[in-house]
């Protein structure tokens, strides 16, 4: 039997605008389910911003913390002493065994003719013997733990050494080599030193230095701001040269910023024109590549994250949608006897679940935007909002929708109009 | 529909019937013959499980009959596609359900409306063709109410209003009074008979036999038979 052609009969239509509205109209007829539903979606799109501006703005701020301190400090390391440890096999040869300094007597004026550096020294740990650093020659031990290194002015002028009581070791005491030694706050608390007006004295292995300053922060080279320092001229005669076991004479260079990588490759040869394998310069990191890793490592951790926020925001937008589209089953046998085509049906939830997903998704990117720029505000950093992420993220939302709705709106398509008449 | 055009068939079943395939088969409806000419005010009648649910499902193009020919306004439905069919149901016949199947959070005005979502009709005139219809049906002081403030006679009004308000050849009530008390049922079955002075074609499914005894005709279902129990004067 042949189709029977009736072109009078004009196919039903729903118009977007109409489609539109009926979807409205149907969403939020429950306002109360609409907010509940769209939270999945707001959640997972605000996470997904919070968290990618949050992060770009934190690791702004780290790399900006790593290049002050890190991108301008160099040190150069004295090699030949740690082979020459190496090829003897022992930490300890004795005072007089021990490898000469590498680094020329006048190492610190040579490296400050080099463009870029702000300022630069020799420093060590000064190997001292049992007896180590004490407030008096026969009493307890009570600098035990404490160390004492070796600084010229340069090195100390290069860590940033703040000097809070007294004066700081100047070029007159490393040339005369006087036996002056100033104090972390640390170091004088242990020892007992509070007043230098008496003009106190610590024992070096049993050689009384004149504690002629106090300082408390180190910036560079942290872990000085726990002991003691010494004129280098004064080490190497009281206490023989610096043991590579312990630390190798180093020498630490303050740089301007950008500097870093020029005065690492040159320091060598400024230092050691006839040897300058005998160092080793150590450039820090590069800061971009840095800065990328610390962020492109969270940033793959909470992108996860907000993936599963927004995957819970699907799984509730498609669980609504089918719940209401259950419950609406004599609306849709209504709707399919008033004309409606089941796609018209299937769009229709289609549209009710995308509605959703955007305007969660609208109001998670606000939300996250009012986080980033909150929590930067709260620690005085600059916000960080890349366009790139903000701009697209309700489009996020408006696809959490759509993917979330494709079942519902299937199974509302799909009811028998009957069976939907009947309910 | 109107008075001039009363002698044409509107609906014209030859040895349509439906059977479900089961197992058992079930012959729902038996092949029958009816027709039914423009301005015909017809009650289809029947015990519970006689078959007129079937009937009505096939008469408003919800279901497709396993056998024979159905023609609505010279259309052979049986042979359409899907979207030919909706397109009758949108245009050429108007539903009244039991349950009155309105929209509890829009108006008297929106719900019907509603009938004028899906068969083209301009956007800007629909407000004014729903005010028309529902006064038609007496409910002009009713036109912004929402259902839950009516009572039943008024919501299964405001659903004649929705079924009359796209001017369908056939209007289609299934157990119209059926939700009803008394009173309502007078005021509604009143109206479809006002409906019916005004030309309208109309079908009324009931298995209540006062209900049916307002028609101008009376086919009765039994047992999936289609019986013709008497033409009254027509």
């Amino acid at each position: 039997m042949s189709r029977r052609q009736s072109p009078r009969l004009p196919s039903t239509r729903l118009g977007i605008r109409d489609a539109f509205r009926e979807a409205l109209v149907g969403g939020l007829q429950r306002p109360g389910r609409a907010i509940l539903t769209m939270l999945g979606t707001i959640l997972g799109v605000g996470a997904f911003v919070a968290v990618l501006g949050l992060t770009s703005t934190a690791s702004g701020q780290v790399s900006k913390q790593f290049t002050v301190l890190q991108a301008t400090t160099v040190s150069v390391v004295d090699r030949a002493a740690a082979d020459s440890l190496n090829q003897a096999g022992s930490a300890d040869n004795g005072t007089l065994s021990r490898p000469p300094i590498s680094f020329p007597p006048d190492a610190d004026e040579r490296i400050q003719r080099l463009n870029g550096v702000e300022a630069a020294g020799v420093w060590w740990t000064v190997p001292l013997g049992d007896a180590g650093i004490r407030s008096s020659r026969t009493g307890y031990p009570d600098g035990e733990g404490l160390k004492v290194y070796a600084a010229t002015p340069g090195a100390i002028a290069a860590m940033e050494v703040t000097v809070t009581a007294g004066v700081g070791l100047d070029t007159f005491m490393e040339k005369s080599g006087q036996r002056a030694v100033i104090l972390s706050n640390a170091a004088a608390t242990r020892l007992g030193v509070r007043n230098l007006q008496m003009q106190p004295a610590v024992f070096l292995n049993d050689l009384p230095y004149t504690v002629i300053g106090l300082y408390s922060d180190v910036r560079r080279n942290s872990e000085v701001s726990l002991g003691a320092l010494i004129p280098t001229a004064s080490a190497v005669r009281d206490f023989g040269n610096p043991d590579p076991g312990q630390m190798p004479a180093t020498m630490v260079i303050s740089t301007r910023v950008g500097a870093a990588q020029l005065v690492a490759s040159q320091a060598p040869l400024a230092l050691r024109p006839d040897h300058p394998d005998t160092l080793v310069a150590v450039a820090p990191p590069d800061p971009h590549s840095l800065r990328d890793s610390v962020s492109g490592d969270l940033t793959g951790l909470f992108v996860a994250l907000a993936a599963v926020s927004l995957t819970i925001g699907a799984v509730g937008i498609a669980n609504t949608t089918l719940v209401s589209v259950l419950e609406r089953v004599g609306e849709i046998g209504l709707r399919r006897s008033l004309g409606a085509r089941p796609r018209h049906i299937a769009a229709q939830f289609l549209i009710e679940s995308l509605v959703t997903g955007t305007i969660g998704g609208l109001v998670g990117t606000s939300l996250g935007v009012i986080v980033v720029i909150a929590v930067a505000a709260s620690r005085h950093w600059t916000a960080i909002i890349d366009p790139a992420i903000t701009l697209p993220a309700p489009v996020l939302g408006s696809l959490v929708g759509l993917l979330a709705g494709l079942y519902p709106a299937l199974r509302a398509a799909n009811i028998n109009p009957i069976a939907a008449l009947r309910s | 529909m109107m008075y001039g055009e009363q002698r044409r068939a509107v609906l014209q079943l030859v040895g349509l019937g439906r059977t479900f395939p089961g197992p058992p088969p079930i012959e729902a409806l038996h092949p029958s013959d009816l027709t039914v000419h423009g301005g015909e005010y017809l009650a289809i009648t029947g015990p519970s499980g006689s078959g007129k649910s079937t009937l009505l499902h096939l008469l408003g193009l919800l279901d497709r009959p396993t056998a024979g020919q159905y023609l609505l306004d010279g259309n052979d439905t049986a042979h359409l596609r899907e979207r030919e069919r909706s397109s009758l149901r949108a245009n050429n016949i108007g539903f009244v359900f039991q349950s009155f199947h309105l929209m509890p959070h829009r108006s008297a005005a929106e719900n019907v409306e509603l009938a004028m979502l899906y068969n083209r009709s301009p956007r800007g005139s629909r407000r004014a063709a729903a005010e028309d219809a529902l006064r038609q049906v007496g409910l002009a002081h009713r036109i912004d109410a929402r259902p839950n403030t009516m009572s039943g006679g008024e919501r299964q009004r405001v659903a004649v209003a929705r079924a009359l308000v796209n001017r369908p050849s056939l209007l289609l009530c299934d157990e119209p009074t059926g939700n009803l008390d008394s009173a309502n049922s007078h005021s509604v079955m009143e109206q479809l008979g006002k409906l019916h002075a005004e030309g309208y074609t109309i079908i009324v499914i009931t298995h209540d036999p006062g209900v049916a005894a307002l028609a101008q005709r009376v086919v009765e279902i039994r047992d999936g038979y289609l019986i013709e129990a008497g033409a009254l004067g027509f």
